[in-house]
């Protein structure tokens, strides 16, 4: 009987230092960036997890699915406010999206964590936003990252790059920034456009072939890739190394022998060996059975897990002192560490990554192997390639 | 046409409703609803020439890009006029050059149209280009309500369009064209005319309700302004609510929206799946749409549905 009064007793406090908060997910489980959504779900629900067996803060997660459309994610932003009473969200994958959830963000006043939205059309939009927190790096940040391993490949006497890029928003946005930079750097380039998903690019490579290229930069999506990769050949093209830009790369891109040798971008690959990228990956795999290689599953579980110490520390669930908190936050996250100061244009306070999560990796015999910076790198790079 | 009367009254009052905590959600939902709904409209208006359309999305871009880009010169009525006005004028130079075609040839000028300004807009710099278009709000954000009544205003202007339409001889010289152009030609309808016109005003409704999507979007980018999911939208709603009537696409468009959004709370994972198959029985089994059940099947001799 004794014990058993001790045991309601410790529950009734361990309920009592709880600190419970509604968080509201606002992410697009369809439309054009569902993969990215659904991944960054997973991350979320798996932190949530974990900080709920902690014991300490409960958070209550409610689902929405912007759809990747405005006309879907404005009354989905404003039912988690007023029909929820969120006072806390966390979304914002694609930059369109965010940009127009920007009007109603205003409206409600929530602390808004924001998972991707790269542009900076977005972050002049949340300039005047107090409680806007932006996890991912900013558009010109990528471009950082991306001019770092160029400037290396000059010094690796490559001279001349041909960039292939879709004529969508996704190619197009920052392709005269891209050619600037790289002229800036050194480099002639010669660019031209393709339509995504056309799957014939022998027409571009071959009158890229007159051109003798260093190096082939695409960008474009997955469904590229493959295509590229072989008519390169079919061309007899030789670049000395082909770069590759896709939001993300096809599923088993690594196991076809085509695909060795090739580069790309990315924040996180389950290889990054530092220990949080270590215990999301177990953890992950444990929860659902198999390992992603989507970077928005970690980005999404290190947002909930960096709002489980704010809470934390705040010892509240208003989220003013919870803003406050998070603010001060500095943790270890599967992408390196992370602390929240002003963007590199000083338009937003609260930056939380930036150029530096970003690194190069290549298809070295059928899985992806950091190979720049040096600090990541696990593998040299392998340059000039065989293609 | 005591429907469509009650519908529109309806929303009128909508803002009025004891609605409690889900009223912010549901004005929202109900003005992406309403463009939805007068972007139908505007499209059946046209279908009733017997001409299929897929130039709808290319309307309702540009008339929501140039109401976007002059809004904060002119103000949000005069943006939204001229808005409506670039739609028309650039439907009576792609309808001069194409309204001679029939049926999938016509469809296909128009979709080669959407492609073509969807890339000039991609393209040029004053547009924003690939980077997109950020738009101020309807009254500069002022008004609470002021989205709301534009988009009501603009489904109301649709539907009296729709109905002045249907109850004008324009109505019989569309339904001539549409069963048959050479007939019609030989009893001295003026086909081309009654084509153009038609496209006239199905044009400038597009672009009016692109301009205060635009406004209440406030980010215009080319793939979702000039969308051809928005141009099947646009075709979809009428032949699930009853082609060549008012009170087909207003019904179905309130109906397919409010049912998708439904949907998408109760089931959210795979709602597309449901909302797909509901269509399809749909068609399969309402070939006239929903006004179908109201009424009972013309005889050939009769005139067909109006409103």
């Amino acid at each position: 009987m004794k014990r058993v009064l001790v045991g309601c007793l410790a529950l009734l406090g361990l309920a009592l230092a709880q600190t419970t908060v509604r968080v509201g997910v606002l992410l697009p489980l369809s439309g054009v960036s569902s993969v990215s959504g659904k991944a960054a779900l997973n991350g979320i629900q798996l932190a949530a997890d974990q900080v709920n067996a902690g014991g300490k803060v409960k958070l209550e997660l409610i689902t929405a699915d912007d759809g990747t459309d405005p006309a879907k994610a404005v009354p989905a932003l404003t039912k988690l406010m007023t029909v929820d009473k969120v006072d806390i969200v966390i979304g914002g994958l694609a930059s369109g999206v965010t940009f127009a959830l920007s009007g109603p963000v205003k409206q409600y006043k929530p602390l808004f964590l924001c998972i991707g939205a790269a542009s900076s059309v977005v972050e002049g939009a949340f300039s005047d936003y107090p409680l806007f927190f932006h996890y991912h790096p900013w558009d010109y940040n990528n471009v950082t990252a991306a001019m770092d391993f160029f400037k290396y490949l000059y010094t690796q006497d490559a001279r001349k790059i041909a960039i292939l890029y879709e004529d969508g928003p996704f190619g197009s946005a920052g392709i005269k920034t891209y050619q600037e930079q790289l002229q800036k750097v050194g480099y002639t380039v010669q660019a031209e456009p393709f339509k995504t998903g056309s799957g014939n690019f022998t027409a571009i490579l071959t009158r890229f072939k007159a051109y003798k290229p260093d190096i082939l930069y695409w960008i474009g999506y997955d469904v590229d890739a493959l295509p590229i990769a072989t008519q390169v050949r079919q061309v007899a093209l030789a670049p000395k190394l082909i770069y590759g830009a896709p939001p993300s790369w096809p599923v088993g891109f690594e196991k076809n022998p085509l695909s060795n040798d090739i580069v790309g971008m990315s924040a996180w690959l389950p290889s990054v060996s530092n220990p949080e990228s270590r215990k999301f990956t177990s953890a992950y795999q444990k929860k659902y059975g198999e390992l992603t290689e989507e970077y928005m599953a970690p980005m999404g579980y290190t947002i909930v897990m960096s709002l489980a110490k704010a809470i934390e520390a705040a010892g509240s669930a208003d989220k003013d002192k919870i803003a406050e908190a998070l603010a001060g936050v500095k943790m270890d996250t599967p992408f390196g560490p992370l602390a929240f100061k002003p963007s590199e244009t000083g338009k937003t306070k609260y930056q939380g990554f930036g150029a530096s999560i970003w690194f190069q990796f290549q298809y070295l015999e059928g899985t992806r192997r950091p190979v720049f910076p040096p600090s990541v790198a696990t593998r040299p790079l392998r340059y000039p390639g065989r293609y | 046409m005591r429907l469509v009367l009650v519908i529109l009254g309806l929303v009128l009052i909508f803002p009025a409703l004891p609605l409690g905590r889900w009223q912010a959600f549901t004005l929202d939902t109900a003005q992406f609803a309403f463009i939805a709904t007068a972007l139908a409209l505007s499209w059946d208006l046209l279908a009733r020439t017997g001409q299929l359309s897929l130039a709808q999305g290319a309307f309702f871009g540009l008339g929501a890009y140039a109401a976007g880009l002059s809004a904060g010169v002119l103000g949000t009525i005069p943006a939204l006029l001229v808005g409506a006005g670039v739609a028309a004028a650039s439907s009576l130079l792609l309808g001069a050059a194409t309204l001679r075609l029939q049926g999938i040839y016509f469809a296909i000028a128009t979709l080669a149209f959407s492609e073509v300004v969807r890339t000039l807009v991609l393209k040029a710099g004053f547009t924003g280009g690939a980077t997109g278009l950020p738009v101020a709000p309807a009254f500069g954000g002022g008004w609470a309500l002021g989205g709301y009544y534009l988009a009501a205003a603009v489904l109301i202007l649709s539907v009296l369009t729709s109905l002045w339409v249907g109850h004008s001889r324009l109505s019989y010289a569309q339904a001539a064209t549409r069963q048959g152009e050479a007939t019609a030609r030989v009893l001295g309808v003026p086909v081309v005319r009654v084509k153009l016109v038609s496209f006239l005003l199905s044009s400038a409704l597009a672009g009016l309700a692109g301009g205060v999507y635009a406004m209440k979007a406030l980010f215009l980018s080319p793939y979702d302004a000039f969308g051809l999911g928005r141009a099947v939208e646009a075709l979809v709603i009428p032949i699930f609510g009853g082609l060549y009537t008012t009170l087909g696409p207003l019904l179905g468009g309130l109906l397919l929206v409010a049912l998708e959004t439904w949907l998408r709370l109760e089931i959210q994972d795979g709602y597309l799946v449901i909302y797909g198959l509901i269509l399809i029985l749909a068609i399969l089994f309402m070939p006239r749409g929903l006004v179908g059940l109201f009424r009972p099947r013309a005889k050939p001799a009769q005139e067909e549905p109006r409103a």
